[in-house]
């Protein structure tokens, strides 16, 4: 229950933009590091429901659960654009947490921030929706039992 | 149906705070009612109870305190308003995280319901069955019971309808609101499903969506009707930080139609300003999700696997044939309660206990704007006759009354409506990541707020108590 699952994917993605954005105003904290390692753990499940997807042995749980998250990024044009990117971002990601948890600034510039952030954006929106939706209908099956 | 949030401008500054003390509020509670219930834990709970620290704790110290950090940045700077709207729309992924913590509570059995809560949801059944047009038989005497849920949204539940005899009826209330009285109204929605089912009040529309879209409407105007805008405040907290604020289901309208609705349904007198506020929420929240720019990618069609229908297709355009139902309904609700809007003048009383409230002091008993003085000099005019009644108006003057339990919870949300104090201690506190004392000091403020209303509504109760008594035996 209080892992992460595949199914909070928005609240992830929401996160990792969150603190991408005050990376921009300069803001280094706890926080950050936490929300850019969503941001990383996001990216893996893109991966491995890509990975699930091409790859019908991959069986497990996890893996089908990617595997739908991955169905629903993938149903539309946009959503195939940025999960392509996916691979470069999860890099990006780590590169900037890794000079930040040793005291350094990222290389990068605020237009490139801005570009991840927005990449992460884009994905909690619509998710949210999708889940909140998906939610929403289990909640209203439950309550009429 | 005739609110239309998109012509107002929308002011994400004041919705971004209001999500995120709202969202504050909710995993304080959750730590304060693990910590109160500490000494109740046995060897078998300590290991969950743990674990739900941990997450409660990292979702707090790391995602609470990145989104205040993030508003923080942007209230000292100076970015755009569309910035505001993208943090106020992040921040509400916290609670689904709240949903997770909270639903993890179902593994141990604290809290227990207060008995302040069954006493507000008898005394709003005890108005809704006098207020019953015609035989009042035909509303079961007995209250719903109360019981405490894992699940965030409060719901009614049925049990034991067997062989012709009526059901039990029992409201749930979430756990993480036990004690938390600011949302004790959301449960008169909840009788509002038990007295429409129990009188067969049914709409005549032959769109199974709408039917049962109009019945949680015709739920909300009671429970608006029962407690004033003391409902419409709990409910639109709630509704601001929900992911689906904008999404309808074949069974409910979505909060953002429900809260659209509801606002052209307070009271004519209620004050402006508050009006206004109200408003305001709602529009910036309607106008946040589709404030940014990014709009590219759109979410698959969401199929309902009970009927296997899309949901886009189902919900879509009923709210614009919603209007003829509904007030059919609610001429029919009508027809069956005599339950006129709370009224201006107890709203003005509420206001006067907001005062007293605010000051830390309790507001269980309220006195006749008499004062003694007044009703003294009338003696002296009248010594020969009328002593009787002057007596009896000393009385009034000099003693408490009991304050009617609604009026306390009215009194609660205008003396605790603003949230400026609060905001500013979580932005002091988000600058050590929330985990030193500024955080202990913000948790002690909602816990003193809720403590003040609860132990108000219990001594107005026993005061109650105490008068019946009396009365009896007299």
């Amino acid at each position: 229950m209080l892992e992460i699952s595949p199914d909070k994917m928005a609240g992830l993605a929401a996160n990792a933009s969150a603190a991408l954005e005050l990376l921009e105003d300069g803001v280094r904290s706890e926080g950050v590091l936490r929300g850019l390692a969503e941001g990383e753990e996001f990216c893996i499940f893109l991966e491995r429901g890509a990975n699930a997807r091409t790859r019908l042995e991959s069986f497990s749980a996890a893996g089908l659960a990617a595997g739908e998250f991955v169905g629903l990024v993938l149903s539309t044009d946009s959503g195939k654009e940025l999960a392509n990117k996916v691979h470069l971002v999860l890099e990006q990601l780590r590169q900037i947490r890794n000079r930040l948890s040793h005291g350094m600034m990222p290389k990068f510039t605020m237009h490139e921030l801005e570009v991840l952030r927005d990449y992460f954006y884009s994905f909690a929106r619509a998710l949210a929706h999708q889940e909140a939706l998906r939610e929403r209908l289990a909640r209203d099956i439950e309550s009429q039992h | 149906v005739t609110s239309n949030p998109s012509t107002e401008p929308a002011d994400y500054r004041a919705l971004v705070e209001r999500i995120l003390v709202q969202l504050a509020d909710s995993l304080a509670r959750l730590q304060l009612l693990l910590e109160d219930n500490r000494a109740r834990f046995g060897r078998n709970d300590r290991p969950i109870v743990a674990r739900i620290e941990q997450f409660i704790d990292a979702q707090i110290r790391t995602q609470l305190a990145l989104h205040v950090q993030a508003y923080r940045a942007k209230r000292d700077g100076a970015k755009d308003s569309v910035s505001l709207a993208r943090t106020a729309y992040r921040a509400c992924a916290i609670r689904s995280r709240i949903e997770d913590a909270h639903s993890a509570l179902r593994f141990i059995d604290v809290p227990s319901s207060l008995p302040e809560t069954a006493t507000l949801v008898g005394r709003a059944w005890e108005i809704l069955r006098a207020s019953r047009l015609g035989e009042i038989s035909r509303l079961a005497r007995t209250p719903p019971a109360v019981c405490l849920s894992p699940l965030l949204d409060p719901g009614e539940h049925i049990f034991g309808a067997t062989g012709g005899a009526a059901g039990m009826s029992v409201v749930a209330l979430a756990k993480i609101d036990h004690a938390n009285p600011f949302a004790w109204s959301l449960l008169l929605h909840e009788l509002g499903h038990r007295a429409i089912r129990e009188l067969d009040i049914q709409s005549e529309t032959t769109d199974d969506i709408v039917r049962q879209w109009v019945i949680e409407i015709g739920c909300d105007i009671i429970a608006m009707r029962l407690v004033g805008p003391a409902y419409y405040a709990a409910f639109l907290s709630r509704a601001i930080v929900d992911d689906a604020f904008s999404i309808s289901t074949p069974r409910h309208p979505s909060p953002a139609v429900r809260a659209g609705l509801l606002i052209d349904y307070i009271p004519a007198w209620f004050p402006t300003p508050l009006r206004e506020s109200f408003h305001q929420l709602l529009t910036s929240r309607t106008r946040a999700a589709s404030a940014a720019p990014l709009q590219e990618l759109v979410p698959e069609k969401a199929v309902c696997k009970a009927c296997n229908q899309d949901i886009a297709k189902i919900v879509k355009g009923k709210v614009d044939i919603l209007g003829t139902p509904l007030q059919e309904f609610l001429d029919a609700l009508n027809n069956n309660f005599n339950l006129p809007p709370y009224p201006q003048r107890k709203y003005e009383l509420a206001t006067r206990l907001a005062v007293e409230l605010k000051r830390g002091i309790l507001i269980g008993g309220v006195r006749s704007t008499d004062s003694v003085l007044d009703v003294l000099a009338q003696i002296t005019d009248e010594r020969n006759d009328a002593v009787a009644g002057t007596v009896a108006g000393i009385a009034q003057a000099l003693c408490d009354e009991p304050a009617d339990l609604f009026d306390i919870l009215n009194a609660a949300d205008v003396a605790f409506s603003d949230k400026s104090e609060q905001l500013e201690l979580l932005v002091s506190a988000s600058g050590d990541d929330l985990k030193g004392d500024r955080w202990k000091s913000y948790r002690d403020l909602i816990k003193r707020q809720d403590d003040l209303v609860v132990a108000s509504m219990e001594t107005a109760s026993f005061s109650s108590a105490i008068r019946g008594i009396a009365t009896y035996v007299e």
